[in-house]
C-alpha cells in the first residue's frame, strides 16, 4: 500500500474520487487507482501543493494559521498585504 | 556542443530518477532497463532543445523525459494488455497539467479543498478512461476469476465509455479517440488539429470532465452523432 494512503485525511479524499468506479471497475482496478492517485499527490509538485493547502488548518489564538503538519505559519492579513504589494 | 554534453551529464541522474518513478507506478509490466534506454536517447534531444531563458534544466528535463518514456511505452504496448495501465498513467499525468495553482495566490481553505477534489475527480476519471480504452489487463481484471455476470457488467462499462467518447464535441472526440483508442501520439494529433500542445492539454481536460459524468452514470450520455 502507498504510504500516503495511511494518512486518513488523504485516504478519505482519494476514496471520494474513486467511489463512483467501485462496482463498475474491478476491485483490483479500483485499488490500483487509489495507489496512482496517492502517487500523484506524492510526486506531482502542483498536486502536492494543492493537498498541503487543502488540508484543514489549525487557527492559533494569535490568529495565525497553520496549514497541515509542520506547515508554514502565515497570518492571513500578511498574505493579503503581500499580495496587494 | 560542449554545452549539450554538460547538459547530458546533468540529465543522466534525472533519467534514472524518472525511470524509477515510472517503473514503480507501472509495477511489473515494464523493465527499468527499457525505460533507461528510451530515456538516454531522449536526453540528447532534450539537451539540444533546452532554452535556459525559459526554464531550469532539471525540471524541464524531468518533464520531457517522463513524456518521452511514457510515449515510448505507449507505442511498444499498443494493442497489448499492458497498454491499459500505460494509457491510464498517461491520462492521469496529462489531466490538470495546464491548470496549475499559483503558489503565491492566497486562497481560502474551502477553495483549496474544492480544487483538490476537482483535481482528484478528474485524475480518477482519466485513470478509468485509460483502463477502459486498452485491452483488459489480466492482472487487474482477472477475467478468469470473473463470473459471467461480472464479465457482462464490465463489457457494458466499456461500451458506455465508447459511447460517451463518441458523444463528445468533434475536436475533443478526435483527440480522445485517436490517442486512447487509436494509439496515436498526442503531439501529432495536436498538430493535426492545428493547436499548440498546451491548448490540446486543455481540450483533453475538458473532454475528461465531460466523460467523468458518463463514466459514473452511463444514463447521462447524450446520443452520439450519427456515423
Amino acid at each position: 500500500m502507498h504510504p500516503l494512503l495511511e494518512d486518513p485525511w488523504v485516504a478519505a479524499r482519494i476514496e471520494v474520487a474513486v467511489a463512483p468506479y467501485v462496482g463498475r471497475l474491478t476491485p483490483r482496478e479500483v485499488a490500483w487507482m487509489r495507489e496512482q492517485l496517492a502517487e500523484t499527490l506524492a510526486s506531482d509538485e502542483h498536486a502536492a501543493l494543492l493537498a498541503r493547502r487543502a488540508r484543514p488548518v489549525t487557527v492559533e489564538e494569535s490568529g495565525e494559521v497553520l496549514r497541515g503538519a509542520g506547515g508554514t505559519v502565515t497570518p492571513i492579513s500578511a498574505a493579503k498585504r503581500n499580495k496587494a504589494g | 556542443m560542449l554545452a549539450d554534453r554538460d547538459l547530458v551529464r546533468q540529465g543522466l541522474p534525472v533519467v534514472q530518477s524518472v525511470a524509477r518513478g515510472i517503473a514503480r507506478r507501472l509495477g511489473g509490466i515494464v523493465h527499468i532497463d527499457d525505460l533507461l534506454g528510451i530515456g538516454h536517447l531522449a536526453l540528447i534531444e532534450v539537451a539540444r532543445g533546452y532554452d535556459p531563458s525559459r526554464a531550469s534544466f532539471v525540471p524541464y528535463a524531468a518533464s520531457r523525459l517522463r513524456w518521452a518514456m511514457l510515449d515510448g511505452l505507449r507505442r511498444e504496448t499498443h494493442g497489448r494488455s499492458s497498454s491499459a495501465r500505460v494509457l491510464a498513467v498517461m491520462a492521469c499525468e496529462r489531466y490538470g497539467e495546464g491548470a496549475e495553482p499559483d503558489p503565491e495566490e492566497p486562497t481560502t481553505a474551502h477553495q483549496d479543498q474544492a480544487s483538490l477534489a476537482r483535481l482528484l475527480d478528474g485524475k480518477a476519471a482519466a485513470l478509468a478512461l485509460g483502463l477502459l480504452a486498452g485491452p483488459a489487463d489480466p492482472d487487474l481484471v482477472g477475467e478468469r476469476s470473473q463470473s459471467p455476470e461480472e464479465q457482462l457488467s464490465r463489457a457494458q462499462v466499456v461500451s458506455a465509455a465508447r459511447d460517451a467518447v463518441r458523444a463528445l464535441p468533434e475536436r475533443e472526440r478526435a483527440l480522445i479517440e485517436r490517442h486512447y483508442f487509436g494509439g496515436e501520439s498526442f503531439d501529432v494529433i495536436a498538430r493535426d488539429l492545428g493547436v499548440h500542445k498546451s491548448s490540446a492539454s486543455r481540450l483533453h481536460d475538458r473532454a475528461i470532465d465531460r466523460l467523468k459524468a458518463a463514466l459514473r452514470d452511463p444514463s447521462s450520455i447524450d446520443e452520439p452523432p450519427p456515423a
